[in-house]
């Protein structure tokens, strides 16, 4: 048997939504993330990028996945 | 450093990771470098093993690169000769160098429809594995776009002859854990899976695992773990840890979140496909050969029709914040994931539609790509033409020499050339060629590819 944890639970992470001024909002454009000390261009594109590549942590997205950094990622 | 504004806010943010990253000095939640005794860590490889149903599992927080290295280190003798699928990924070439093995390659079907190469076929492996004596066959399955060839009659063959197989299953760790996708080469018997579980499950990015199905592979393994610092010895909990939960996720929700997530990715495929310009494939290839299975999840879209090039067309989706795994002249790949919701795919139906329409009255590029020549004979194995001394030739004066770089061609996604091999006037005829096309030439020293290294003997 593999279960060593309680089970995880689906729960639904509000999606992110950055309001204005924020970082990831869209009157920010993409190209400003070049420019970023790298954390915040990560962050940037976490809060306002939709991705269709890897890494598959976001798979974890929807769940109560405490790795994924408070549903940040 | 100090221009950056959100400093406090970002060290808040990494707290629950830093909370995981303990010393690898306390000793009693075990080690990386041992398999033979009752801590957290060993169990946890144990727990990892049997959810795969394997022998024995090895959990990398380096990427999948290490784990082909020392997968190919542990299976095939120094120096021996290796069968390997010519698509293979560049960590088979560098394992190829570490190891001093002499590869023997064989072609995967290439489909001139679809612009791409299938998987590999049991009479091309029969065939490249006739040639010779074979200490080893290393496999990669599936392909980037989720194409599965003859795997199971390949590593059926292979074993039937008592050479073990190698699988570089990197986009293939969820197939164990749902009906609705592939076979799993784990569950085919190959003897060795490396697996990227932060491509495809939920674990932090680097964290890979290595799938051991025959125990006489697990101390050699060791062996090369402890003696050629590939692993690092502050390896990283917060992946371990990341690793862990991703598999349990698997082993837990994989059937009933995989099978949602291809429902969704069918959706999304069949909206795409009415976009004027876009084509795009999926089960309905399966009759061809080197087309046996396919995970649908993997979404490749045909743009060609647009007027836009696939590395075009994925650069304007950036700049819309959309981020596909890849393109290539002609493609564009999506991966649909558990994390995928349908407003994801939503927003991408709307930019992807958004920018069809943009391209339409744009001449369609048509670019003929023809089948590679065939592979060229070995001078010298990889590692040779790894050390050797080179110079630069014009790409004329190259025929008769040995190569000094390994060339691909993207489309078709292949490498021409490999470090070692003879170069013949065929091949740079086909690299000229493709390149005037608009194909882009991956390892080519020159970006104008008018001149090439050659070995300096």
């Amino acid at each position: 048997m593999y279960i060593t944890y309680p089970v995880l639970a689906p729960v639904n992470t509000p999606e992110l939504e950055p309001e204005e001024g924020q970082i990831g909002h869209a009157t920010q454009s993409r190209s400003d993330t070049e420019k970023m000390p790298l954390t915040t261009a990560l962050l940037a594109i976490a809060a306002k990028g939709i991705s269709f590549a890897t890494p598959g942590h976001r798979c974890g997205r929807s769940y109560d996945f405490s790795l994924t950094l408070e549903g940040h990622v | 450093m100090s221009n950056n504004p959100l400093f406090g806010q970002e060290l808040e943010f990494l707290r629950p990771a830093l909370q995981l990253d303990q010393s690898t000095s306390v000793v009693e939640l075990g080690s990386l470098f041992e398999w033979q005794d009752d801590k957290p860590l060993q169990r946890l490889k144990r727990q990892l093993a049997d959810a795969y149903d394997v022998f024995w599992s090895f959990p990398s927080t380096n990427g999948t690169t290490i784990l082909n290295i020392l997968a190919m280190l542990s299976a095939c003798p120094t120096g021996g000769n290796i069968l390997v699928n010519r698509d293979a990924h560049s960590s088979v070439t560098a394992a190829m160098i570490h190891s001093g093995t002499r590869p023997t390659y064989f072609l995967p079907e290439y489909d001139s429809e679809l612009g791409l190469f299938l998987g590999p076929t049991l009479a091309s492996f029969k065939k490249a594995f006739s040639n010779g004596p074979i200490d080893c066959v290393f496999l990669t399955s599936p392909n980037y776009f989720g194409i599965v060839g003859d795997l199971a009659e390949i590593v059926c063959l292979a074993r039937e002859c008592e050479v073990p197989v190698i699988v570089d299953a990197a986009h293939g760790p969820h197939f164990h854990f749902c009906r609705a996708l592939p076979e799993a080469a784990e569950d085919l018997g190959a003897d060795l899976i490396s697996q990227s579980t932060h491509k495809v499950g939920s674990a932090l990015s680097q964290g890979s695992l290595l799938l051991i199905n025959n125990e006489k592979f697990v101390a050699p393994l060791y062996e090369h773990v402890n003696d050629l610092g590939f692993v690092s010895t502050s390896f990283s909990y917060p992946i371990l840890a990341s690793l862990e939960l991703g598999v349990q996720q698997l082993v837990e929700e994989g059937e009933t979140i995989w099978s949602r997530t291809i429902e969704r990715a069918e959706a999304f495929r069949q909206s795409a496909v009415r976009i004027p310009g876009i084509t795009s494939f999926g089960h309905e290839q399966a009759w061809k050969l080197g087309f046996k299975a396919f995970d649908p999840t993997r979404v490749t879209l045909d743009v060609s029709g647009t007027g836009f090039t696939g590395f075009e067309f994925q650069q304007q989706l950036n700049q819309q914040w959309i981020y596909p795994e890849m393109a290539t002249l002609k493609h564009v790949l999506f991966l649909i994931t558990p994390g995928t919701s349908d407003r994801d795919i939503f927003a991408l139906l709307q930019t992807v539609r958004r920018m069809a329409e943009s391209g339409i009255g744009k001449a369609v590029r048509k670019t003929l790509v023809p089948i590679p020549p065939r592979i060229p004979d070995m001078g010298v194995t990889p590692r040779v033409a790894k050390f050797a001394r080179k110079h630069v030739v014009s790409i004329w004066e190259a025929p008769g020499r040995l190569s000094g770089e390994t060339v691909s061609a993207y489309p078709p996604g292949v490498p021409i050339i490999v470090a070692g091999e003879i170069i013949s006037t065929e091949t740079i005829e086909y690299l000229r060629y493709v390149k005037d096309n608009g194909a882009h030439l991956k390892g080519a020293s020159d970006p104008n590819f008018q001149t090439l290294k050659v070995l300096s003997y």
